[in-house]
């Protein structure tokens, strides 16, 4: 649940900046991701704009819908994907990084003949072509790794 | 649009995939015609080493062949600090390229020149 974000409340300063967040890490393992998501959201809520998030090497395990905590515990994943549903914050993996470890669409899936898809709702493959044309926009790239 | 100054930093040795991961990130950047560098340290001393025998034996994919083609990239600011290099008792002798040698108060002014730095 994304419950202290509300964009409705967001309030705008003049001097707002065009972010991109990038996140090599994996979930679980530490806390880089949790760090990425509250930054994501508090610069949201302060008025800057997310260009994207850019999840590469270990970072793409973030979009495995096949990952499943315990109950008690938050759920990455899922807490992404509603992050996505209610900011249209756009979540793009690199296609490379993501395919090499196991984390595909139904579009690879079928061009590689795989028995089924795994990316997470909310989430889309991307490149890194379009990760530094990002970059090149951007007023800062905020990088949050193991 | 001005281009931006990116400095690729790379901290782990061939056997690790951030090696390459970060070798696609600086090559990809170059070819959008960013003033890309590369900057070699800890274990990523390693990726610079001549001889990659290890590397064809695990069936992992030779750096050298990149490294070569960084010139053509636009990549010419190769660069290794000079004390992972001395802690691992290699030297500049051992790297299948020529290395610009970073010392420790080297770093902070070519930091105030950079507009972004990409650590892996």
């Amino acid at each position: 649940m994304v419950s202290h974000l509300s964009i409705n409340q967001c309030i705008v300063y003049n001097n707002t900046m065009k972010l991109l967040i990038m996140l090599t890490a994996m979930p679980y393992q530490n806390q880089a991701c949790d760090t990425a998501y509250h930054f994501a959201c508090t610069a949201l809520q302060k008025g800057h704009e997310i260009m994207q998030i850019f999840f590469y090497q270990d970072g793409v395990y973030n979009a495995s819908s096949l990952s499943v905590p315990p109950q008690d515990e938050r759920h990455i994943i899922q807490r992404w994907s509603e992050f996505n549903q209610q900011t249209s914050c756009c979540l793009s993996l690199c296609t490379a990084s993501a395919i090499r470890r196991g984390i595909i669409n139904e579009k690879e899936a079928k061009r590689y003949d795989m028995i089924g898809d795994n990316l997470a709702h909310g989430f889309k493959l991307g490149s890194l072509s379009q990760f530094i044309d990002a970059l090149v926009d951007a007023d800062r790239l905020i990088a949050f790794k193991n | 649009m001005k281009a931006k100054k990116i400095m690729v930093v790379s901290h782990t040795s061939s056997t690790h995939l951030s090696a390459q991961e970060s070798l696609d990130m600086a090559l990809t950047a170059a070819a959008f015609d960013q003033d890309v560098s590369l900057c070699f340290c800890d274990d990523g001393i390693y990726q610079l080493l001549t001889d990659q025998s290890l590397y064809q034996s695990l069936g992992m994919k030779e750096l050298n062949n990149i490294f070569y083609a960084l010139s053509d990239y636009g990549i010419n600011k190769v660069y290794a600090d000079q004390q992972s290099i001395a802690k691992r008792r290699l030297s500049t002798n051992d790297f299948s390229m020529d290395v610009h040698l970073l010392y420790l108060a080297d770093w902070k002014k070519l930091y105030r020149t950079l507009d972004i730095i990409l650590h892996f």
